[in-house]
């Protein structure tokens, strides 16, 4: 059992982390002795691997184990010391340290214990050293739970070594501290120590694009439960290392997630508890475990089978609506109407009945409410848990409920399968708020529990059509339609639904200030299953510039891309759009009479690698009319770091070919 | 950087912290129709009595009904309760109330956090915050709060600011102030129709003032702030009392007497330190540049770091202290230099100030403690040095947008004396640019730019510089520079520190498409960097003064070397536009195969008439059009 567990944890490693080497001695010495700071580490005034660093984690060294003491039982003890450089002035923050931790009462706190800190300068070849006193260390109350010590290192200046240490003990053995490699300044060196014994077995998560090597090997503790214990406990222990080496300073990029996602680290779960004596507790070890778990919980499952408390209007519903389909739509309005959301991101519930009285809740009070009710009107409906993106991502390997912070509804009917989000009041049936695209969601049923895809099945569509008759003047007047489907139409609706039509119009003319507009209109704005339009008439000043018999035109208007979103010319990450993307302009040019085109743009067209995306753009005259068309397709919501390049150097072109110009020129008869 | 318990707190405490008192009907259909335009919350009623019980403790009773309409006015439906050391919440409570008026539910224990409220540029401090909000949240609906405050700090009395934000109108509100007849309340009306009314009960006088229907404002774009356009009432004591520290601020003079008490003996320095600097200064014969020495040894040493306790809020460190652990907030690190000047023989003074970039003025004609922030003061000879002593990179003796052309009080032996701090004109905030730009057949170009930005111009440069490191500057300046598509060759920055300091920035492109080519023509906008980007929203019936906060000059010197065979089509002419705004000049000249663009906007601080905001409008859209025009070449070839 524990092998096998062993073994599916070194599988994740190797996939997540791209190298992976195994140190031949083990026990080895600690990477660093508090106070031994040697000279070269203060004379060092930049670091060599990144100087433009403000200041560099020389060593990282953690350790966790366990004590058992009579009274408490077993404690989870966490050591950290810390030496680092400063280097620069913007340095200094680095100088201010946060140590978070937890308390709900003295018997259930964790502890911050011999804290510990000096500062290191040089004065010729003298060492000077200043001791953080404890005048400089305060304790924040937060909130109810969480408390931060904080501290700052006295004397600090451009060169000077830093180094503390403190150790946390905790009476949560739920919370066995997780280790971040990786900070947004280089860190030198990164080690973390790990005794667990078999009475905790926890789940181990890593993540992130740099490596770091692990050591394993297995002991014998010994452990008196009091002084002079004839029976001592004699678990297995099983001894980890983990050490990362001139780790990069972490930096956050455009089109990101959120940057959780990105730092290496390893995290811990505890899985089982198998106390000597007791039976083994799993936690939830399984995802078969935790969809149970989740079903028969007072704040999930339980709550899906109450809903008498909106007993007749569900009648009614049914009573209407015999259709499924209609039916499932009915009720999806109804708990939008009943209930609005109250931003905050849930996968527990504080109660169904609380937030239909209140009509205010978190996405489970909303989502479980809305499984609940479909259920109730004999609709297959199940909750399905994800993350969203600012959450970060859920790796399938390992059932950890914490890395879920959120619950839709999943609807089958007779084959054909949807997801509800009632949290967003104008979002059509079937399509996600872009916060819930985040790779997969686990749906929870008693039946059936699986993977679920949470991809977009709606893209970001917006259709620009334009006809435009231009004057000698250099005037542009005629009509412009704007149509938006899928998550352009979304926030469209979102801005019309929250501020009204008036002040959207108002928008629109302050981001256009070269449009004139003198009538407008809006359809389809309530038809949420259906694209949205708007209808401008207008008079254009600024895309055609009159030069004697001249006229140069600007065919692109006001919806020319004018700015590569790629600029850097690196990326390490990959460019996470959510959704795909689908953007149609065409315009109609009608020129005065007696003109004729002078000169015009080329065609293009322009293909991503493996036709990921395209971009078309054409002219063609026929008689006084110019038509220009130009379409942006990009197919993939997420593109590699390897693909950036391409994306780069598409946009490049895009940008380049919606700059051109037409020229035409009054015929001389 | 401010680092000085200030009246902006109490502002912030008054404007969010709506309270009152009224006939507890809080119909929806109750509220008068002009209120509910443009509205997201309506404060139905407020009442607020300051009761002043002695020189040193005060209470105050807070009750209030906002309703809320929407989502957007949600925020008014939380009660956020500040206290701290010198300042208890005594008891908090509140209800709320559905569209027709019913009670819905009682403020539960469950519904109230209490946070820390330690500011972002703080280590420490001991401000807290009670928050209550309710769950139910169907518009609209009433909340309704109250509580009362019990202050051993009265340093501050109540702002009262019946309206402080948009989208927000007011059916009544009464602020009510008691004092004991022995004492003095001290008062300013701004923007008050109906003044104050005064009654006598036993020995207190009271002092009532009400406002009742004030329908919603908007702020318009570049107006004076709100706290000058709105009805507000300040009130101040005379005699005061914090932590044991008596004073009086019926006049500057005497309430820079009590802040010098309190560092009064704080600016004593070790001996070591003290020879230090005599060392360090002992060849300077000239008295500004010894200052200059200890100010460069005070940045090397020391760094900002913001713990405020009690008293502390306004007391300084130790010098000694700053000595031993070379760290304080803006309070310390001046009076430590204050401590060091001394020791060399230089007479320097403590300065309160209102920091920040477009800050209000204080009010000249209302001592009280308006400030956030300390500087230095430094008389030399005919002229005086004003020290920033918490920036270890700024320039000695630069003030810029942060402290420049504002009030400050010196605090001397004698009281406080107010001065004004110099300020910086057009000619001193330049952007001066030059470039070489050479462009290929096809349209592709490489540019040499040099920019050289001073005075406040370079504000946010020359921080800019110091905090991040090579790659993140060149992230900023591919986020600061607006051509479609470019790549950075090199750049460098050097940073001038003079009185009015410099950052001079080179930058070589690759420039993609910088003239756009279709068939034998080349397209070029001349104004390659400079282009304006901000034109006003047009505006009916502008209500308030035009404020514009800085002075400048923009230059640029751009010489395009056009490719072979390419011949002007189009040029546009010279452009020249004046206003009481600024002035706007752009010509083109071109010498064989050279296109030289010059280009000179001026821009002039100052307020101007409401009347004239669609001038402003005007001018910038002109300015605008402008730096948009464009250039044609055809090869004729």
């Amino acid at each position: 059992m524990k092998h096998l567990f062993l073994e599916t944890f070194s599988r994740v490693i190797i996939s997540v982390s791209l190298s992976f080497l195994t140190l031949s001695a083990f026990g080895q010495a600690d990477p660093i002795k508090f106070g031994k700071v040697e000279l070269p580490e203060l004379q060092m005034s930049t670091y060599a691997k990144d100087t433009s660093a403000h200041a560099v984690i020389l060593c990282d060294f953690g350790k966790s184990y366990f004590k058992y003491s009579d009274h408490d039982g077993f404690q989870v003890y966490f050591e950290r010391q810390v030496r680092l450089k400063i280097l620069k002035k913007a340095g200094y923050d680095w100088a201010n340290v946060q140590i978070p931790f937890y308390r709900v009462s003295n018997s259930q706190e964790e502890e911050v214990l011999n804290l510990k800190g000096y500062t290191y300068n040089l004065n010729g070849k003298e060492i000077i050293k200043d001791k953080l006193t404890k005048e400089a260390i305060f304790d924040e109350q937060v909130s109810d739970n969480w408390v931060i010590k904080k501290f700052t290192m006295p004397n600090v200046k451009e060169g000077s070594v830093i180094e503390f240490s403190y150790t946390i003990k905790s009476d949560f053995p739920f919370t066995f501290r997780e280790w971040q490699f990786q900070e947004s300044i280089p860190v030198v060196w990164s080690e973390y120590r790990a005794t667990m014994l078999e009475y905790f077995d926890y789940k181990k998560l890593s993540q992130g694009y740099e490596s770091f090597s692990t050591e394993v090997k297995t002991v014998t503790e010994r452990i008196n439960r009091f002084n002079g214990d004839p029976n001592p406990l004699t678990p297995q222990a099983t001894v980890y290392r983990w050490v990362a080496k001139d780790m990069p300073a972490l930096r956050e990029e455009p089109y990101m997630t959120t940057i959780n996602d990105y730092v290496t680290k390893i995290n811990f779960e505890l899985a089982t508890v198998k106390l000597p004596g007791q039976m083994i507790q799993p936690i939830n070890n399984t995802w078969q475990a935790l969809t149970k778990s989740l079903l028969e919980g007072e704040s999930f499952g339980l709550p899906l089978k109450r809903t008498g408390f909106a007993k007749d209007e569900l009648a009614a519903i049914s009573l209407k609506y015999t259709d499924p389909v209609q039916r499932t739509t009915a009720v999806y309005n109804f708990v939008r109407k009943q209930v609005k959301w109250n931003e905050v991101k849930q996968k527990y519930t504080s109660g169904l009945k609380k937030a239909y009285e209140t009509h205010s809740g978190s996405s489970a009070d909303i989502n479980l409410m809305l499984v609940a009710f479909l259920k109730e009107v004999g609709i297959e409906a199940n909750p399905v848990i994800l993350s969203t993106r600012d959450h970060g991502r859920v790796l399938e390997t390992y059932a950890l409920i914490t890395k879920f912070n959120y619950v839709i509804a999943h609807v089958n009917i007779n084959g054909n399968e949807f997801l509800l989000d009632a949290t967003d009041p104008v979002i059509k049936p079937g399509m996600l708020p872009a916060r819930c695209l985040n790779g997969e969601g686990w749906l929870v049923s008693e039946k059936n529990p699986h993977w679920v895809s949470l991809q977009p099945i709606e893209k970001l569509a917006h259709v620009f059509v334009a006809r435009l008759n231009v004057s000698p003047e250099g005037d542009l007047k005629g009509n412009i339609d704007v149509s938006d489907g899928g998550y352009s139409a979304l926030a469209m609706r979102k801005k019309i639904f929250s501020e009204g039509k008036d002040k959207y119009i108002e928008t629109v003319k302050k981001e256009h200030p070269e449009w004139q507009i003198t009538a407008h209109s809006f359809t389809d704005v309530e038809e949420i299953d259906k694209t949205v339009n708007a209808k401008y008439e207008v008079t254009l000043s600024d895309f055609a510039q009159v030069a004697g018999d001249m006229i140069y035109l600007k065919p692109m208007l006001s919806e020319a891309r004018n700015a590569n979103p790629f600029k850097l010319e690196n990326r390490l990450f990959p460019v996470d759009f959510a959704y795909s993307v689908d953007e149609t302009y065409a315009c109609t040019f009608t020129i005065p009479e007696g003109y004729k085109v002078e000169e015009m743009p080329k065609g293009a067209i322009l293909d991503l690698p493996e036709k990921t995306g395209r971009f078309t753009y054409m002219v063609a005259v026929n008689g006084n009319t110019i038509q220009i068309t130009s379409r942006i397709t990009l197919k993939k919501p997420v593109y590699y770091s390897e693909e950036y390049p391409f994306l780069k150097e598409f946009f490049n072109q895009v940008v380049a070919k919606h700059a051109e110009q037409i020229v035409i020129k009054k015929s001389k008869i | 950087m401010f680092n000085i318990k200030s009246v902006s707190l109490l502002l912030f405490v008054c404007s969010y912290f709506r309270v009152m008192a009224g006939d507890g009907n809080y119909a929806v259909s109750s509220i008068p129709a002009k209120l509910l335009e443009n509205a997201y919350a309506v404060q139905r009623m407020e009442e607020i009595t300051f009761t002043v019980k002695s020189p040193g403790e005060a209470t105050k009773k807070t009750r209030y009904a906002i309703t809320i309409l929407n989502e957007k006015g949600k925020k008014y439906a939380k009660a956020y309760v500040g206290y701290d050391k010198l300042v208890k919440v005594n008891n908090l409570q509140g209800s709320v109330y559905d569209a027709q008026g019913k009670l819905v539910s009682k403020l539960k224990k469950a519904d109230t956090q209490d946070v820390s409220a330690v500011s972002d540029n703080s280590l420490f401090e001991d401000n807290r915050m009670k928050i209550a909000a309710f769950s139910y949240s169907e518009y609209p609906y009433t909340v309704e709060f109250e509580y009362e405050t019990t202050s051993k700090n009265t340093l501050f009395y109540p702002v009262w600011t019946p309206q402080g934000a948009e989208h927000y109108a007011v059916e009544q509100s009464m602020f009510t102030v008691i004092m004991p007849k022995n004492l003095k309340l001290r008062y300013k009306e701004v923007n008050i129709n109906q003044k104050v009314s005064l009654s006598s009960v036993e020995n207190n006088t009271i002092y009532t003032w009400q406002i009742a229907n004030l329908p919603v404002f908007e702020v318009e774009p570049l107006s004076a702030p709100a706290t000058t356009l709105l009805p507000i009432v300040y009130t101040a004591p005379t005699d005061f009392e914090v932590e044991g520290y008596q004073g009086n601020m019926s006049s500057w003079q005497e309430l820079g007497k009590w802040q010098h008490k309190l560092n009064e003996g704080r600016d004593v320095l070790p001996e070591s330190v003290k020879q230090k600097l005599q060392q360090l200064t002992a060849r300077e014969t000239d008295k500004a540049k010894k200052v200059k020495k200890i100010y460069e040894y005070l940045q090397a040493n020391t760094r900002y770091v913001s713990i405020q306790l009690g008293i502390g809020g306004w007391q300084s460190f130790e010098a000694s202290l700053v000595a031993d652990k070379g760290y304080g907030d803006c309070k310390a690190l001046s009076n430590y230099t204050k401590a060091m000047l001394k020791s060399v023989g230089v007479e320097s003074y403590f300065a309160l100030i209102k920091a920040g970039d477009d800050e209000q003025d204080i009010a000249t004609d209302f001592p009280t403690m308006q400030f956030n922030h300390v500087i230095l003061c430094v008389p030399v000879q005919k002229d005086t040095i004003w020290l920033e002593c918490t920036d270890q990179t700024k320039p000695f003796g630069y003030m810029g947008g942060f402290t420049g052309n504002r009030h400050a009080l010196l605090i001397t032996s004698e009281g406080g004396k107010l001065v004004k701090t110099p300020s910086y004109t057009a000619k001193d905030n330049l952007q001066h640019r030059k470039a070489e730009v050479v462009i290929a057949a096809h349209g592709d170009a490489t540019a040499e730019i040099t920019s050289v930005y001073t005075g406040q111009q370079q504000d946010m440069l020359s921080q800019m510089i110091y905090a991040y490191g090579p790659e993140e500057q060149k992230k900023m300046l591919y986020k600061s520079i607006k051509i479609p598509s470019y790549e950075i060759n090199s750049f460098t920055y050097t940073h001038t520190k003079e009185r009015v300091p410099a950052v001079s920035e080179k930058v070589v492109l690759n420039i993609r498409k910088c003239a756009s080519k279709s068939g034998s023509r080349i397209f070029l906008t001349p104004n390659l960097l400079s282009a304006i980007s901000y034109v006003p929203p047009v505006t009916e019936n502008r209500r308030s003064a035009v404020v514009l906060p800085l002075s400048y000059i923009d230059t640029d010197t751009i010489r395009y070397h056009v490719p072979e065979g390419f011949h002007p089509e189009f040029l546009p002419e010279t452009i020249h536009y004046k206003s009481a705004f600024g002035e706007y000049t752009a010509s083109i000249v071109v010498d064989r195969g050279i296109i030289l663009y010059i280009r000179k906007f001026t821009m002039n601080r100052g307020t101007y008439p409401a009347a004239s905001y669609n001038e402003l409008v005007e001018f910038r859209k002109k300015v605008a059009k402008a730096d948009k025009t464009q250039i044609v070449l055809v090869n004729k070839s």
